[in-house]
């Protein structure tokens, strides 16, 4: 499998040179097929994220782009994230590290509580990390599982003010 | 209100239907985004709200007015997108397709942009350009709530937009206006609005619709529209540029289940093309919805 990227990014923008290595991370993490990842390009427009873009997308060479694509990983810390846009794209297709929350549960992580899990509900998870959080049939971002005992807790990594809502105004019901 | 629009009673079939619409709440109205679920499942989701599924566009629903629609989790989580029914017209009659390139030259606050990057099916090009930096950041929170993957953002005035690589095979150009359409809600806008001012804005609209053509491959499509009733900003401007331009036509309009009255061929000592009639007006008290006029225009090849 090939995610060289082929798309003109304009400006100062750099193509991704290893994307396997950061698709692999995914991938691995989250049990994703690398097939899903195939027609998108990685490329970075700063030093604190990974952007993704349709590899067919051909912005114009002038005027210059503001922004490209979605962000997609944020690259400047000691564990690579998955971006909420990101895992709301693509955490329909993973395989694990996935916790799905009752309408309470989610109220919390929303509102950027911590999250008591039932064994059932960690089933997926192999070990501290990353999770993608699912309610009702959607991703809704990520979080932090930290083992305790034969279930653990999540910590939720849910933005504030998320599509200029604030959080303790979400509606779940 | 009626004075402010006493002048266009001469056009409008039914002049007590159209004040009582324009003064009434509008409804909300949203549409699925199909990168996430299918129409069917957000309709389930949201049903103790009594979503109306639009007859007109596949997947969009109407609510009543006072139905809360942007403090949702599905919303949140980009399952849908909140946009005035009547405002989806452009973009459906503009019917980009994945792979293509389009251009949104006046897009904040991106509603539109958002329309045409999800029926694109997240492939292909949309640029969406706006003169406003500030206005950039609501359209990016809609790029990434949606999780649209096939969306730039350029900052810089439409009417000067370079053609370094005009070969869109689309270009909308939803320009500024006076907004008379909007008074359901905004209703101080019938008392802004004047025939001086609609003429003050036709300079510009006319030179952004001129760009846009300008942008466009040979073949390909523009789409123009306001939200206001002056003709002075809709059928002059159009005429004007079809009147200049021998390499475009006005391309007859259909919407199944949507009613609209087609554009001026007179308006006060004003004579346009016989063509215009094939621009769309739309009334608010023919479908319940905000008052809007539309131009689908072709390059000729």
């Amino acid at each position: 499998m090939s995610h060289t990227p082929t798309t003109k990014t304009g400006g100062p923008w750099l193509p991704v040179t290893d994307p396997e290595r950061w698709f692999g991370l995914v991938e691995a993490r989250f049990g994703i097929a690398p097939a899903v990842f195939e027609g998108y390009t990685l490329f970075q427009p700063n030093a604190r994220y990974l952007s993704l873009v349709a590899s067919d997308h051909r912005p114009p060479a002038r005027p210059e782009a503001v922004f490209s694509g979605l962000y997609f990983l944020k690259v400047a810390m000691r564990y690579p994230k998955l971006t909420t846009q990101a895992a709301m794209v693509f955490g329909g297709a993973a395989t694990r590290n996935v916790v799905t929350l009752d309408e309470a549960g989610i109220a919390a992580y929303i509102r950027r509580n911590d999250v008591a899990l039932t064994p059932e509900q960690t089933a997926s998870c192999d070990g501290m990390g990353y999770v993608l959080v699912r309610y009702g049939g959607f991703t809704t971002g990520v979080g932090l599982f930290r083992p305790e005992g034969d279930a653990g807790r999540l910590e939720s990594l849910f933005p504030g003010n998320w599509g200029g809502i604030r959080n303790e105004d979400v509606r779940i019901g | 209100m009626t004075t402010a629009f006493s002048r266009y009673r001469p056009l409008i079939d039914d002049w007590e239907a159209f004040l009582a619409s324009s003064k009434a709440p509008l409804p909300g109205s949203i549409w699925t985004n199909t990168l996430r679920m299918m129409p069917s499942a957000l309709q389930a989701l949201m049903i103790d709200d009594h979503p109306e599924p639009l007859a007109w566009y596949p997947g969009a629903f109407s609510f009543s007015p006072e139905t809360a629609l942007g403090n949702r989790l599905p919303y949140l989580a980009g399952c849908y997108h909140i946009q005035e029914a009547v405002s989806l017209l452009p973009v459906l009659l503009m019917a980009p397709k994945p792979g293509m390139r389009v251009l949104d030259l006046c897009a904040a606050p991106g509603n539109k942009t958002a329309q045409m990057a999800v029926m694109m099916g997240n492939r292909g090009t949309v640029v969406a350009n706006d003169l406003h930096p500030m206005r950039a950041n609501i359209l990016r929170m809609t790029i990434d709530r949606l999780g649209l993957l096939n969306v730039t953002l350029t900052t810089t005035d439409a009417v000067r937009y370079p053609d370094a690589d005009a070969s869109y095979d689309a270009v909308l150009a939803d320009v500024p206006c006076s907004c008379e359409g909007t008074t359901r809600k905004h209703p101080r806008v019938a008392h802004l609005t004047s025939p001086e001012n609609s003429l003050r804005l036709q300079t510009l609209q006319r030179r952004i619709l001129e760009r846009a053509l300008a942008l466009c491959r040979p073949g390909g499509k523009v789409v123009y529209a306001t939200c206001t009733y002056a003709p002075e900003e809709n059928e002059a401007v159009v005429a004007g540029v079809l009147e200049e331009s021998g390499s475009v036509e006005l391309c007859p309009v259909t919407v199944p289940g949507f009613r609209f009255a087609p554009g001026l061929t007179r308006w006060n000592d004003l004579t346009f093309p016989d063509a215009l009639r094939h621009c769309v007006r739309i009334w608010p008290h023919h479908n319940d919805t905000g008052g809007f006029f539309i131009a689908v225009l072709r390059k000729k090849g």
